[in-house]
């Protein structure tokens, strides 16, 4: 008599850089030749599904998923403990184009000074990371402007009416377009202020990690490390796949010489996982917080955050 | 004669896939899917599949004719494709195949197109874009070509040279360079760019034919109508990568460099890349010829074809809704799906030179490609006539596609 794996459920989005690990459909999961994350038969639920975050760090109807960093990080700040994330960072962007303005009193960063700047009522993390970016590259300080904080409707018309100069969301969620006349990005082409905010700052914006209820972590202290190991796995083969000369894996062309530019952007690795390597960012991050009131002042070191995971992965 | 039936859209797994988000049980939403469409399977290729799957259409019945709208039922095929992000979404099922079965099986590049060529062992496959449009214009039409190209790529990369003896393009002259194979799809592209962009002809170097780490591997394709005044050496004892190390050779041209060179690559050794940085050579390149290199392409066997004419219509209507999904995905912003900074913007880039398709499926968007392949391959001696896409696509003129 042996045992079985452990049985648990993960709900996550479809990321490229997970597939070698969950295959894309729950009917092809076991796949030959896809990463095992030893010890454990996953059951996977596919994301976005609405309030995700709080069905799994509230009522916790998963095992494990990923979470927004910055309403992670204040729950956590804030003593529940009941979920820990671990140092594997799925989803990440670079967010200068998540900032709308009314193009006929915003054309520069500048002007957002004595502005007043919509923010989501959710979607803290992406927020954070931009009222971050404005303070460190144009001095935008959280007393500079008025930030209103609304829903998404609430944007729109506040935008429209002209009550408010700016907003911060998500791309897909911004207020542009369609009968938004007179609204648009306040960076139309930002990869260049992305570059530069990037040289200065060392900031890559992580906006959602892996987390595990807590209670697993405790009962099998192979685990934290163990999903580890699998998702750094699948990332490397995932980055392998787009250098890979022999066929072309992704429908970019001329991909390899896309990933050289982004590598000399970064000065080399630039979707690493593991708290080391992405200190800058999440040190950054906790900072961010906690001049924005979202973090106690002092939130300590971004160590506090995360569950440890032995990061030496070998083989592959 | 392949019909466009208007616009076509295949039941999409993604949607209902959507539509039961966050069921906790992978059951239920299994059942749907299995109650909507009948999911193909995707596997590794392996003794037993094969033969299944000829016992599998064996077993079928004879498949009728398929008029495009119809009920004519589900085809039964087997389709060798290597592992792309662009048709993930076919391979593992999420978007069918209208009226097909197909299963899916993988085998390593080249060994796959190779035996599918020689045995037909399969219906459809993925072969070399030059093994097939070399076979279709020697007059052979007993494969049909879908002008969909799954694996593109610039070939200035997959030049190396000994740095001791070749620093720039024109030091090729006269050199000797190692090649799997004259109709390899990799070299005909290296030596079609290195002609149209400076000016060496095939006829300037010496060409020494072999296997990369072990010696003896044949001449797929011979090239039959070879200018005679190219200097082309079979090469039975020595594998290639041997020779360059010893300096017999001063270079290579290898779709998949041997470790030895790519170690040497990655250290600044003495065997490096023509091309170092090999960007705004392949910009050049894409501006002056409007091409982006076609490696691999698909075909179907006439005997599928003549099964049903629709099929190939079909399968191009998956792939390409499996193409396009890859792009919603790069271009989501609500989570990054695909894992690549400033796709977006580079894209952006590319779209003055390709439109605002980067990744064209279908004849008339790949024309420029097609038709230089085909001056290539009579260039090279693969082809006796210079011929234009409809002579190998004949099957799609006249459709919208």
């Amino acid at each position: 008599m042996i045992q079985s794996p452990v049985k648990l459920t993960i709900a996550l989005m479809a990321y490229d850089h997970v597939y070698e690990i969950r295959g894309r459909d729950t009917d092809y999961e076991i796949r030959s030749g896809a990463v095992e994350i030893a010890g454990l038969a996953p059951t996977w639920v596919d994301l976005p599904a609405p309030h995700s975050f709080e069905r799994f760090a509230d009522n916790r109807e998963w095992d494990i998923s990923d979470v927004p960093l910055a309403e992670y990080a204040q729950r956590r700040l804030a003593g529940d403990t009941r979920i820990t994330a671990l140092p594997i960072f799925t989803s990440r962007r670079f967010l200068h184009d998540s900032i709308a303005v009314r193009r006929d009193r915003i054309a520069r960063p500048a002007d957002l000074r004595g502005a007043r700047i919509a923010v989501p009522e959710r979607d803290l993390t992406e927020c954070l990371y931009v009222r971050g970016m404005l303070a460190e590259m144009y001095g935008l300080g959280s007393n500079d402007a008025r930030w209103v904080p609304v829903d998404d409707s609430g944007m729109v018309a506040l935008l429209k009416s002209g009550k408010v100069d700016a907003a911060i969301a998500p791309p897909h969620r911004l207020p542009i377009g369609g009968d938004m006349t007179g609204v648009g990005r306040l960076f139309p082409r930002p990869g260049d202020a992305e570059r530069a905010a990037l040289k200065k700052t060392g900031v890559f914006p992580i906006l959602r990690a892996l987390a595990v209820r807590t209670e697993l972590l405790q009962n099998h202290r192979w685990l934290a490390s163990n999903l580890y190991r699998a998702f750094e796995v699948a990332r490397r083969r995932y980055f392998a796949r787009l250098d890979d000369i022999r066929a072309s894996r992704v429908p970019i062309p001329a991909v390899d010489g896309h990933m050289r530019t982004i590598r000399e952007a970064f000065g080399g690795e630039f979707w690493p996982y593991g708290l080391a390597a992405n200190k800058a960012t999440l040190t950054a991050f906790l900072r961010y917080g906690s001049q924005q009131g979202l973090f106690p002042q002092n939130a300590g070191e971004a160590t506090k955050l995360f569950g440890h995971v032995e990061e030496f992965v070998d083989k592959y | 004669m392949i019909r466009s039936n208007g616009p076509v859209s295949p039941v999409d797994g993604n949607r209902q896939q959507e539509a039961t988000a966050g069921a906790p049980e992978g059951e239920s939403r299994r059942d749907l899917l299995r109650g909507l469409v009948s999911l193909p399977a995707v596997a590794m290729a392996s003794q037993m599949i094969a033969s299944d799957a000829q016992a599998q259409r064996a077993a079928a019945p004879a498949p009728a004719k398929a008029s495009p709208g119809g009920d004519a039922g589900k085809l039964p095929f087997v389709f060798s494709l290597s592992s792309y992000d662009h048709m993930a979404a076919v391979t593992d099922g999420r978007i069918p195949i209208e009226r097909a079965d197909p299963l899916f099986i993988r085998l390593p590049i080249p060994e796959a197109f190779r035996r599918f060529l020689a045995t037909r062992d399969w219906d459809v496959a993925e072969v070399g874009f030059s093994q097939y449009a070399s076979i279709r214009a020697s007059g052979d039409n007993s494969f049909v070509g879908i002008p969909i190209f799954t694996s593109r790529l610039f070939r200035h990369s997959a030049i190396f040279v000994r740095s001791d003896r070749i620093k720039t393009p024109e030091d090729l002259r006269g050199r000797r360079i190692g090649i799997v194979g004259w109709a390899n799809s990799a070299g005909l592209w290296a030596r079609g760019m290195l002609r149209d962009m400076y000016g060496i002809e095939p006829h300037e170097i010496i060409w020494y034919q072999g296997g990369v780490e072990r010696p003896g591997r044949p001449e797929n394709v011979p090239a039959k109508f070879l200018d005679p005044r190219v200097r082309y050496i079979p090469v039975a004892d020595r594998g290639i990568e041997e020779m360059l190390w010893s300096g017999d050779l001063d270079g290579i041209i290898v779709p998949s460099p041997p470790a030895s060179v790519e170690g040497s690559v990655s250290s600044g050794g003495l065997v490096r890349r023509l091309f170092e940085d090999a960007r705004i050579e392949e910009r050049r390149y894409f501006e002056k010829t409007r091409c982006l290199p076609a490696m691999h392409t698909i075909v179907m066997t006439r005997e599928l074809y003549d099964r049903d004419n629709d099929i190939g219509r079909r399968i191009y209507q998956a792939l390409d809704l499996s193409r396009r999904r890859y792009f919603d995905s790069l271009a989501d912003t609500a989570a990054s799906r695909v894992p690549v900074p400033w796709a977006e913007e580079y894209i952006q880039s590319l779209e003055p030179l390709t439109g605002p398709d980067v990744w064209p499926y279908g004849v008339d968007a790949n024309r420029p490609t097609i038709d230089t392949g085909l001056r290539y391959l009579h260039e090279q001696g693969l082809i006796d006539r210079r011929l234009k896409a409809a002579d190998v696509y004949p099957e799609w003129e006249g459709g919208n596609l």
